[in-house]
């Protein structure tokens, strides 16, 4: 029985049709979401996931390393609730 | 002094040496800012793994008509994975790995909207040795025979200055050995392993469909099919004292690594690995842990003697059976810390491993060393 479980992880890489589906209706969701939380949210989020520094961000948008970690903080807070509401609509 | 702002804990997320001496001393004796932390740890990892699957879909649906596509989007992807592959190939990740299978870490809770519709089926409280044969090992019905599994938060390593950085980014006070044998390095290395979320998903549609040839499967019960069993992993502390004796040999022929896989896997760990985690859980929208350990036990495969030794386990709501192959180790139940818990090994000093549960916490010791010696560091740790 544990080691079943403690394979579970491996079946991550099935493909399978009906997890393909949710993924793209999450990355829909993902885009409607970021155009709702606003410009400097969206940017800062974006930047950062594709692997820019603190330092970088903060360039790009006049900020300290502190100030991206504060927006970093906003931005995830919108988009999980924009995420959230999208949900339930 | 003042709670530490939203900004600066943030930013500790993704560059654990930000903060001075007295920022992280506060953090580590402050509650309200360990518990801020926690929060900001988990919706940054959510937030990561959001961004992973959307463009994992991204990249895979490059035909969608959707008009909303921009190539703006589509090129922040390869980055993107690239950073993922980085995140997830660390050194840490074999021994926070080899670690968190150790306290088997996985859980099954509830995340989002669906959290009302689940309930906790399977909470451990303590561990139980399973002798099996290695013809037994092999005969386990694959899991993957019997639902989906998705993945939607990935755990993530990081390496952390120490003690009280570790405590400050996993949310609970780290405990750590007060003695160790003679020989063992003193010095350890910390990091902290994020939390990870996934669910399995029954169905006896692909049950079917990957079902043997000549070997039909049990018929899986209505109550199973389709039922979602969410699997969750909470931050863990990993101590690693010393390095891994692969990576003081330097390189070898991968010839000679693969001609021994075992002795190879025992290369990739550190001399001592010390795992804390606060106590995982279960969550089912309806299948209870008998009625799918039940199933399991009936599929071809596993043998009446094996069912048989599980049933006799005890409450399988709160008992973690650990199969331990009889021809390499043996597991035994330990006093450790005022309670029990499970000790495999030997007193050979080729390796041996402690696992207990206190206080809503699970710990492992592991490590190249005697039985009594891993027992001993574990009772030792405060």
């Amino acid at each position: 029985m544990a080691d079943a479980i403690a394979a579970a992880p491996a079946a991550a890489h099935v493909p399978d049709p009906a997890a393909a589906i949710a993924d793209a209706e999450l990355r829909d969701r993902v885009r409607f979401a970021l155009t709702r939380i606003g410009k400097r949210h969206a940017a800062a989020l974006a930047m950062r996931h594709a692997g820019l520094s603190y330092a970088e961000v903060g360039a790009a948008l006049a900020l300290n390393a502190n100030q991206v970690g504060a927006l970093l903080r906003r931005a995830e807070l919108a988009l999980k609730k924009e995420l959230e509401n999208g949900s339930s609509r | 002094m003042d709670h530490l702002a939203d900004g600066t804990l943030r930013r500790l997320v993704d560059d654990g040496e930000t903060l001075d001496d007295i920022q992280a001393s506060h953090l580590a004796s402050c509650a309200i800012c360990r518990s801020k932390m926690a929060a900001i740890v988990d919706d940054a990892g959510r937030t990561h793994d959001v961004f992973l699957r959307a463009l994992t879909a991204d990249a895979s649906g490059a035909d969608s008509d959707d008009a909303d596509s921009s190539s703006a989007w589509r090129s922040i992807s390869p980055r993107l994975m690239r950073r993922r592959s980085v995140l997830l190939s660390g050194p840490w990740l074999i021994a926070a790995t080899a670690a968190a299978a150790a306290v088997c870490l996985l859980a099954f809770t509830p995340v989002g909207t669906y959290a009302q519709n689940f309930l906790t089926i399977f909470e451990p409280e303590q561990f139980v040795a399973l002798p099996v044969s290695r013809s037994e090992i092999v005969s386990l019905p694959d899991l993957t025979r019997f639902g989906t599994m998705t993945q939607r938060v990935a755990p993530q390593v990081r390496d952390v200055s120490g003690q009280a950085a570790a405590a400050a980014l996993a949310g609970f006070p780290v405990e750590v050995p007060t003695w160790l044998p003679t020989g063992t390095p003193a010095v350890a290395r910390y990091a902290v392993t994020s939390g990870s979320d996934s669910t399995f998903t029954f169905s006896a549609r692909k049950m079917s469909a990957m079902a043997p040839h000549g070997r039909p499967l049990a018929t899986m019960p209505r109550a199973l099919d389709g039922a979602m069993l969410e699997l969750r992993t909470r931050p863990a502390v990993i101590l690693a004292y010393g390095e891994p004796v692969s990576s003081l040999r330097g390189s070898e022929s991968s010839s000679r690594r693969n001609a021994n896989d075992d002795e190879s896997r025992g290369r990739d760990f550190p001399p001592l690995v010390v795992v804390q985690a606060p106590v995982p859980s279960v969550r089912s929208t309806g299948a209870t842990v008998a009625e799918i350990e039940e199933y399991l036990l009936h599929q071809p495969g596993v043998s009446p003697a094996l069912a048989a030794q599980i049933r006799a386990i005890g409450d399988p709501a709160t008992t973690v059976p650990i199969p331990i192959p009889i021809d390499r180790a043996f597991g035994q139940r330990v006093r450790v810390q005022g309670v029990d818990g499970l000790g495999i090994g030997d007193d050979t000093g080729v390796g041996g491993i402690v696992i207990w549960q206190r206080n809503g916490m699970i710990y492992g010791v592991a490590g190249q060393l005697r039985q009594r010696d891993i027992l001993a560091i574990a009772e030792s740790m405060r």
